[in-house]
């Protein structure tokens, strides 16, 4: 059989079955309507629990599809309120209070439960969030101190069962201490609250790096500490020898395991793999070189060379050699270098008071404008006492700023005011119970000059009573006693800058 | 398109729940008849109920705003805590801040409306001869129903929320530290 005919064949069979479909479906239908027309007017559906009662009904024949109810199928469109309603009115009572789905009302509950939870945690947790926000803020204007204080608050707020729980607030503590050169803490923090696994994740590579490069400064020193340890003392015959073994050290490799480490081709030590290797930190080498340079008095432009080496090297050491290298410039009278350190000085931590300090000592030795020196350091001091719970912070470090605005008031001629300053750098220092020579030995001749023999007996007292009287008061003093010397001359040594 | 619409919704699930049963509820109260509300259906109707055509202006304007407004507000209060204390704090080892975390994210990526409830907004609203203080008072909702609408047919207003999640903690950051200052 050819195809056409198979297809003539099939399209009977099609319309002999749809014919047969006619046919029922029409029996059907009439059938329905004698059903209906037979039945109550009033008939009561049931709709998920909705119990209507549908109202009189128009013979269905009489209406077409499109006013047929869209929802029943039975019932005339439209309602009193709304006649172009696609609904019948029973329709439209059940669809106006459709039944909420079961998931949907739970969700809600559910959702509306954890939400009041989360407030109560939220406000449970709103001073570690405060003060670590506040932290951040200071971190990033590059107030450091206050910085500080905020993250120790902010972890002080920390439950003790919850200690180490806040990951980052331990990150951004990790961060500031480096800023700040607190070596010690940096690593405490990595220990305590960072896993192995911790350090490994990448929103943490950043303080493993820090520890990293911790690691590799401490393995460093504590190299240089042993070559150091071959030459019982520092001096200008093993100068040039004692360079020699610290440059040698460079670009060696440091093997440390626990506490034990050894370097690159030590006798009798043979790396097995196990150990953490680090480079030897080039930084620090020039840094021990400028200690060695310094002890002996070198020539600045030596020591200069040195501390801007080790700044070139790394950006951790830049920090902490900048300010002592603004302050030998201003001591070779290379004031302009000395300036241009200034901003970045500032900008390591706005709350330190070295870069006011370096300021103070350009008005005093480059501008001889004393005035501009005293305020400034006034500044510096004020600066300091803006800072929340700073008196600690004052007494360790303000007494710097204290003695530079004696040695300006000096150079003032105003010995009064002097001495009123120099009796506050005491203070400041007597409360750290760490009096330098040079805060004694400047009290102790602004007393004689302002006729406060008094004060300068109980500071001879004072040193017999520490057992310090083998060295007494020093030479300065002596020779300001005997005439020899004048206090400005004694301000513009030098000897007297605090660093 | 329905794909990542539909793979959005299940995976941000309890916060198309949570819209469908907002919507259904401003449908109730605005007497919005509805024709299908399932809170779970894996077509372009999740997260949504199949309500009749609005005709009048607050009905259309409620059943576009509540849901977003209940959303919105139980999903940013879910988000504080989640989103500041595993995202900015970093504690990771607390079950209930993920929860919070993903319940915040999961609500505020089903914040809008359909678009053609938006359509119907814009017919009731910005018609020929309509109120202009109507239309100036309604007109940024229209522009944030409208463009959330979209995004959220495309399944970014998942990225928005994550996004959002992590910018949270920096806008509680604006005024929290001074409220906490003040009450202290």
């Amino acid at each position: 059989m050819s195809d056409k005919n198979k297809l003539n064949n099939q399209s009977g069979d099609y319309r002999e079955e749809m014919e047969e479909l006619a046919r029922i479906f029409k029996e059907e239908l009439d059938k329905t309507i004698e059903e209906s027309e037979n039945t109550e007017t009033e008939t009561e559906y049931e709709v998920e629990g909705y119990e209507v009662t549908m109202g009189e009904k128009k013979p269905v024949e009489e209406l077409t599809e499109d006013e047929l109810c869209e929802c029943c199928g039975e019932r005339a469109r439209g309602t009193e309120k709304n006649p172009d309603s696609p609904f019948c009115s029973e329709c439209e009572a059940i669809l106006e209070k459709y039944p909420y789905d079961w998931k949907g009302v739970t969700t809600a509950i559910v959702t509306l439960f954890v939400t009041l939870a989360a407030i109560i945690c939220f406000i449970v947790n709103v001073p570690v969030f405060s003060y670590t926000v506040e932290g951040e803020k200071a971190f990033n204007e590059g107030n450091l101190f206050t910085a500080n204080q905020k993250f120790n608050k902010a972890l002080e707020a920390i439950s003790e069962e919850d200690d180490g729980a806040f990951l980052n607030v331990y990150e951004k503590r990790i961060f500031l201490n480096y800023r700040m050169l607190d070596m010690d803490s940096v690593l405490s923090d990595t220990d305590n609250y960072f896993s192995d696994f911790a350090k490994k994740m990448p929103m943490y590579k950043d303080v493993a790096e820090i520890e990293e490069e911790i690691m590799k400064m401490q393995a460093t020193v504590l190299v240089i500490q042993d070559v150091l340890s071959q030459y019982a003392d520092v001096s200008d015959n093993n100068y040039n020898e004692i360079i020699n073994s610290l440059d040698a050290l460079s670009g060696k490799k440091v093997y440390v395991k626990g506490t034990s480490y050894h370097l690159e081709g030590e006798e009798g030590f043979t790396p097995t793999g196990k150990e953490d290797v680090y480079i030897c930190d080039d930084a620090w080498i020039e840094m021990y070189k400028y200690s060695a340079a310094q002890y002996l008095e070198k020539d600045g432009k030596i020591i200069t060379e040195f501390l801007s080496s080790a700044a070139e090297k790394s950006e951790y050491v830049e920090i902490l050699v900048n300010p002592l290298l603004a302050a030998t410039y201003v001591g070779i009278g290379e004031y302009d270098k000395a300036e241009a350190l200034l901003p970045t000085i500032k900008e390591a931590n706005k709350e330190n008071i070295d870069y006011y300090m370096v300021q103070s000592m350009l008005y005093r030795y480059r501008d001889k404008d004393y005035q501009k020196g005293v305020d400034t350091c006034i500044d510096g001091l004020n600066m300091l006492a803006s800072i929340p719970d700073s008196s600690d912070m004052i007494a360790q470090i303000g007494y710097i700023l204290s003695m530079q605005k004696t040695l300006n008031y000096i150079m003032l001629e105003d010995y009064k005011s002097a001495y009123t300053s120099a009796e506050e750098c005491y203070s400041y220092q007597a409360e750290t119970y760490a009096i330098s020579v040079q805060v004694r030995d400047m009290y102790a001749m602004l007393a004689l000059k302002t006729g406060d023999t008094e004060t300068y007996k109980t500071l001879e007292e004072e040193i017999e009573e520490y057992g310090d009287l083998e060295s007494g008061f020093s030479q300065d003093v002596k020779d300001y006693k005997d005439g020899k010397v004048t206090l400005q001359e004694l301000a513009q040594s030098g000897g007297y800058d605090l660093l | 398109m329905s794909i990542i619409y539909i793979i959005v919704k299940t995976l941000t699930l309890p916060g198309a729940m949570l819209h469908s049963f907002f919507e259904h509820m401003s449908c109730r109260a605005s007497k919005v008849l509805v024709d299908d509300a399932r809170a779970i259906q894996f077509n372009e109707m999740l997260g949504h109920i199949d309500h009749e055509l609005i005709k009048r202006k607050g009905p259309s304007f409620d059943v576009c705003f509540i849901p977003f407004f209940f959303n919105f507000v139980l999903g940013f209060f879910t988000l504080c805590h989640g989103a500041t204390t595993v995202i900015y704090l970093g504690r990771y080892n607390n079950w209930f801040s993920w929860v919070c975390l993903y319940l915040g994210i999961s609500i505020l990526t089903n914040l809008f409306p359909q678009i053609e409830d938006v359509m119907m907004l814009k017919e009731n609203f910005f018609g020929k001869g309509k109120n202009v203080i109507l239309k100036i008072l309604v007109s940024p909702f229209y522009a944030i129903f409208f463009v959330g609408a979209r995004l959220e047919k495309w399944g970014i207003t998942l990225i928005t929320s994550i996004l959002f999640a992590f910018a949270t903690p920096y806008i509680l950051g604006t005024f929290i530290p001074a409220v906490f200052e003040w009450f202290r």
